[in-house]
């Protein structure tokens, strides 16, 4: 297995990976990027290339068309598995395959926070990054009856992207409670800071307004009933419950970071109780801590939205190439001042839409019903079983219900299982279950050959 | 039909699922075509629950199928080509 | 007032010794550490393996044995108790041979085995066709075997699981994140001693993984132990193909087979690291060649226990009577016998005569003339 060599890999490519690729190729570093999806985008900016009648995002192209340009190496369809020091091991098509990079900057991004509400695991249930990834990435639309249901500017951005291909929802039924607008309001101060954002929210409302397309607020207890597939959707709004007859339900309550690769590669993270989800410990905006020569940028370190993810993209790199030694420390002082303070002001503007749209669906609000585990099939009231009977710490109750070890290793359940620990145990043990490669399912071959190995003995218990 | 697709003046290729011939969309994903033709279901839970795509960005592992001869082929990150041939886990 | 026992210590050894002392009718207290510390009872094979022990120790050969033995019982009456289901299955094993010089050494252990068991031996070699027999899916690269029908296997993760319920049914607290210092004396009362707290008690078993050769210290007991890291590979969900474990590849009841056998010294921190894992990986192809295809869902690596000889320690205080100390490898092949009679025994004052060729006093130094 032949190894090339590059100055920086970068693995991801939405925003902050294709921005970071840019940065760097500017700088006139080799780099290359591994892309778990067959084309370059990630999840916002996804089909950006595409052939296409409609235009989402337009503020991607730019940046896309500077990533096309920038003579970046770009691997789509790449797994990244593994990492020995300067050496990535990934997967493309089954084969094993490695490349060694001086520098990696992570950019894997986010992924749907796992709603848990009963009937959750039904056919015919998707996430509303589901819809967005169909109508972007493939051009398909839902047909029948579909609701979109929870927390978040996501809900009301798809349905006015799904109207305008001709798609349009039976009703939009919006978990965040209405107290927390005014609740959140002194922090709403921070929008100011940046206008684009607020507008961007305003125009929004507005338009889904003007469709006609029916509307709940403070809606909760939501339920998708049926028996292998959803056929209704039943909820309570102000103090009438109603049920809905569905062909297709999409769940959405917010994003968290998708940090599985960081983590089997060392990087620690930290439970943020208010956001209900952990974020990457960095030294500064970037460094990943704990680990040399890892760099990480957007949203798999912390929800921090799009244009975030671009900015940190620009100084993951900047960041990397001094460490490289590859730009000198005024040049690289000069480029991250701007960048620094502008990330400032964003950050400052988020703070008013994470209190509004903290989650809504968690856990701990569930019936015992609710899956909570797809994979191994554990149900919200295994866990609170198993909690009463002394198994009280996030490895305990994996250990004993196989919670987190199913195919998605974790992915979709670890946020939702910490967040039932630590609302029913106050002394519960946060600590995440550990990972380690291989990050994504290889084969045993492709581990035979990974490495020639050692003698092994085969000795006996 | 849960979906369809809006662009009818894409290329079209044919794959085949389960042995049956299915008309897809170049440019598109296997797990989008298979849902664009009413399949119901990719694969079963241990409890023999069907399952189908759910988050359609390679997180959540349940629309893994046979592409091709390979297993556990994540049907999202796929993208249909001529010929390709998709079958659910011969575990199930 | 019931007599009062505490286990320092929650792992399957410690719960096991605390079900036994709770079943005697005493009030027991089991001392945990934290879900997140290095825990050998959530890093193991779950292998009830006999065939390899005490080669050329015949106590602990028969030791093992016993134990074994007493599994079926003890696993039916957690069942019918906790109504949780172990996975135990238990009707023979295998150690599989893949090239002549392993055939060799394999026989002489064998050899070894019988010499010692005599009548009793239950170990044999087998060839290549035998173990196709009970493993059609065994690769044209396995050469034979060592078989023994006592050998088998069980979930260990459920077994903790089990064991914790059926503690706390028969009134067993325990509590999590209380870490004992020292055993000791106040006046003529047995105490083990903490951060923050002094406890009483009438018996006390220092039943602590690594951390058994400190605490024991203080209570005059040497009990040394290291550590051994061991890294293991887990697939994806397969139908029934591997009906027999070996000490290198089992497959469980959820169809994930689980396969590296490493004994890894001078380790502290539980990683996975390449070159082990990828041995791992070869050695299972060459066992089990349908594994080429087969998905890896997760790898890890584990610091287990090892006594310095290799076989289990079980020693009593002379310092503080009452106290115990019990360490050993082979923690879930020995759960039924730690269960069912060595908690009897401490809760009757004494260690059985059986062990007291697993004493700590060969850990003495004999003092020169």
């Amino acid at each position: 297995m032949s190894s090339i060599s590059y100055d920086i890999a970068v693995i991801g490519a939405g925003p902050a990976g294709m921005a970071a690729a840019v940065q760097a190729c500017r700088l006139g570093l080799s780099v290359a990027i591994l892309d778990d999806q067959p084309a370059a985008g990630g999840q916002i900016l996804r089909g950006i290339n595409r052939p296409s009648t409609l235009n989402y995002e337009k503020w991607g192209h730019p940046l896309s068309q500077a990533f096309l340009a920038s003579g970046a190496t770009h691997l789509a369809g790449a797994a990244v598995w593994a990492r020995e020091e300067s050496r990535l091991l990934y997967s493309i098509g089954g084969s094993a395959r490695s490349l060694n990079a001086h520098a990696l900057i992570l950019a894997t991004g986010s992924m749907e926070r796992p709603a848990i509400v009963p009937g959750n695991s039904l056919l015919g249930v998707v996430t509303v990054g589901a819809l967005q990834a169909l109508i972007k990435g493939s051009g398909c639309v839902p047909e029948g009856r579909f609701v979109l249901v929870g927390n978040g500017p996501l809900l009301l951005l798809c349905a006015s992207q799904l109207v305008e291909a001709g798609a349009r929802p039976e009703a939009i039924i919006q978990t965040t409670p209405a107290s927390r607008f005014l609740n959140a309001l002194p922090l709403a101060i921070g929008l100011l800071s940046d206008p684009k954002f607020l507008v961007d929210g305003l125009r929004l409302m507005a338009r889904v307004k003007r469709l006609g397309i029916p509307l709940y607020s403070g809606a909760r207890d939501i339920s998708i009933i049926g028996r292998d597939h959803a056929e209704a959707i039943q909820f309570r709004t102000k103090d009438r419950t109603i049920e809905m007859p569905v062909d297709l339900v999409a769940l959405h309550d917010g994003v968290v970071p998708n940090d599985n690769l960081a983590v089997s590669f060392g990087a620690n993270t930290t439970w943020n109780s208010r956001l209900q989800c952990y974020e990457m410990e960095t030294q500064g905006a970037t460094k990943v801590a704990g680990l040399d020569g890892v760099w990480a940028a957007g949203d798999t370190v912390a929800i921090h939205g799009g244009y975030q993810a671009v900015l940190s993209g620009k100084l993951a790199a900047l960041e990397a190439a001094f460490s490289l030694g590859r730009i000198d420390a005024k040049t690289h002082g000069m480029a991250i001042r701007p960048l620094l303070k502008q990330r400032k002001r964003q950050l400052a503007a988020r703070r008013f839409v994470d209190s509004v749209y903290a989650p809504t669906l968690l856990p701990t609000l569930a019936s015992d019903d609710a899956m909570l585990c797809r994979c191994e099939e554990v149900t919200v009231g295994t866990i609170r079983r198993k909690i009463e009977q002394g198994n009280t710490g996030t490895r305990a109750i994996k250990v004993t219900t196989r919670c987190g070890m199913g195919p998605c290793q974790g992915r979709q359940c670890t946020v939702s299982l910490t967040s039932l620990l630590a609302s029913e145990l106050p002394l519960a043990t946060l600590e995440r279950p550990s990972l380690r490669f291989p990050a994504r399912p290889i084969t045993v071959a492709e581990l035979a050959e990974s490495h020639k190995g050692m003698q092994s003995t085969g000795s006996d218990a | 039909m849960l979906f369809r697709q809006l662009n009818d003046k894409l290329k079209r290729v044919t794959i085949t699922f389960e042995g049956e011939p299915l008309n897809a969309f170049e440019s598109e994903s296997v797990a989008a075509c298979l849902l664009r033709h009413g399949v119901r279901f990719t694969r079963l839970a241990p409890s023999g629950a069907k399952r189908a795509p759910y988050c359609l960005m390679g997180a959540c592992f349940e629309c893994t199928m046979t592409v091709d001869g390979r297993t556990n082929v994540q049907a999202c990150l796929t993208l249909v080509a001529e010929g390709m041939t998709v079958k659910r886990s011969s575990n199930i | 007032m019931s007599a009062r026992g505490i286990i320092i210590g929650g792992g399957i050894v410690g719960l096991s010794i605390a079900l036994g002392l709770a079943a005697t009718g005493m009030e027991v207290l089991v001392l945990d550490g934290n879900d997140a510390d290095s825990r050998a009872s959530y890093g193991n094979a779950g292998l009830i393996w006999v065939q390899s022990k005490g080669v050329d120790h015949l106590p602990y050969a028969r030791w093992s044995r016993r134990s074994a033995s007493l599994w079926p019982e003890f696993s039916r009456e957690l069942e019918d108790t906790t109504g949780i289901d172990v996975e135990y299955q238990q009707r023979g094993g295998l150690s599989l041979c893949i090239d002549a010089a392993e055939m060799a050494a394999r026989r002489a252990m064998v050899d070894r085995v019988a010499a010692q068991l005599g009548s009793d031996n239950d170990v044999e070699m087998v060839d290549a066709a035998y173990v196709r027999e009970r493993i059609p899916q065994a690769g044209p690269r396995v050469l034979g075997a060592s078989w023994c029908p006592s050998d088998g296997h069980v979930n260990p993760l459920l077994l903790m699981g089990a064991l914790r319920k059926r503690n706390a049914a028969l009134g067993v607290r325990i509590l999590t994140g209380k870490k004992a210092t020292r055993v000791g004396m106040d006046g003529s009362h047995l105490t083990v001693y903490g951060d923050g707290f002094s406890l009483r008690a009438d018996r006390v078993v220092i039943a602590a993984g690594l951390a058994t050769q400190n605490l024991a210290a203080t209570a005059g007991m040497t009990v040394p132990v290291m550590p051994i890291r061991g890294q293991i590979v887990v697939t994806e969900r397969l139908k029934p193909l591997i009906g027999y474990p070996t000490p290198t590849t089992r497959q469980a009841r959820s169809g994930s087979i689980i396969f590296g056998n490493s004994h890894e010294t001078d380790v502290e921190s539980p990683q996975t690291t390449l070159p082990v894992l990828a041995s791992h990986a070869q050695r299972a192809v060459t066992e089990f060649p349908f594994l080429a295809s087969t998905r890896i869902l997760r790898c890890w690596g584990a610091i287990r226990v090892m006594p310095k000889d290799g076989m289990p320690v079980y020693a009593s205080s002379k310092t503080c009577p009452g106290a115990y100390a019990v360490a050993c490898h082979s923690g879930i092949t020995l759960t039924a016998i730690h269960a069912k009679i060595i908690s009897a025994s401490i809760a009757a004052g004494e260690l059985p005569a059986a062990v007291n060729t697993f004493s700590d006093e060969r850990f003495h130094v004999v003092p020169t003339a």
